[in-house]
């Protein structure tokens, strides 16, 4: 396997959250863990998009908030490569140097798309329609 | 029952911390930034108030700062997931400093969550 084709089974594997912490979250939260999901799930999608619309506005101030925000999220769903990237734009935003910071955000946007569809199976597989498109 | 109102603007933060604190029996109020926290604590019938430091507009420090002067009987439980504008150190620091009972980190462990907030309430019918 030479780098490129591992640094894609990375990626690829990277929109995956951690099973073990959902079925975690979903013990202690009985009945409200879905409504719960529908918040992370719709964050998976939501937040890199907002991240991508401050980088776009040169916002950086926002971008360096938002991956604060979508950082936190991030690591309460297990998700080690977003949280990193989440750090590294919050880190880029603060410093105002976003050179470079958009194949980081098509990667976040990516992943997070992955992320969704996972925690969507997972929802369904828990017996009940997930909502969040 | 006691009464907490969570604040903070990350939607999945706070619907996350609502619904343990709902399932561990709490009656819990929910705001999604400092000022709409302000406005919440200022109809009264609050006994906690659990805050994010991080947030746009009104931070949690700068919320603090007017609950010490406006209602210092409120108690109040900073959160944050540290970060690079300030270290958990820091944040524990200067959220003490504003009047914080205690500090919770994220994400949120929630063995942490209930007892942090058992202790901050103790006294409370």
């Amino acid at each position: 396997m030479n780098a490129s084709q591992s640094e894609q089974i990375q990626n690829t594997e990277e929109g995956y959250p951690d099973f073990a912490k959902l079925t975690e979250m979903r013990e202690e939260l009985g009945d409200h863990f879905l409504l719960v999901m529908q918040h992370f799930q719709s964050g998976m999608l939501a937040r890199p998009q907002k991240i991508r619309q401050a980088f776009q506005n040169n916002n950086p101030e926002q971008l360096a908030l938002e991956g604060h925000s979508f950082k936190s999220l991030c690591r309460q769903l297990g998700l080690s490569q977003m949280e990193t990237l989440s750090v590294t734009l919050e880190s880029m935003g603060r410093s105002g140097q976003l050179d470079g910071a958009a194949p980081l955000i098509e990667r976040l946007l990516a992943y997070g798309l992955q992320a969704h569809c996972e925690l969507q199976k997972y929802c369904l597989a828990c017996g009940k329609p997930s909502s969040v498109q | 029952m006691a009464s907490i109102l969570v604040v903070d603007d990350d939607a999945c933060s706070r619907t996350y911390l609502v619904a343990l604190l709902n399932r561990a029996g709490y009656r819990v109020q929910e705001a999604c930034s400092g000022l709409e926290g302000l406005e919440q604590v200022a109809r009264g019938a609050i006994d906690l108030i659990i805050t994010d430091i991080f947030m746009p507009t009104m931070d949690g420090l700068e919320l603090l700062a007017v609950l010490d002067k406006l209602h210092p009987t409120n108690k109040v439980i900073a959160m944050s997931g540290g970060g690079l504008a300030m270290d958990r150190k820091l944040a524990l620091h200067a959220a003490h400093k504003f009047g914080a009972v205690a500090l919770i980190r994220k994400p949120f462990n929630v063995r942490e969550v209930i007892r942090t907030v058992a202790t901050a309430l103790q006294g409370v019918a």
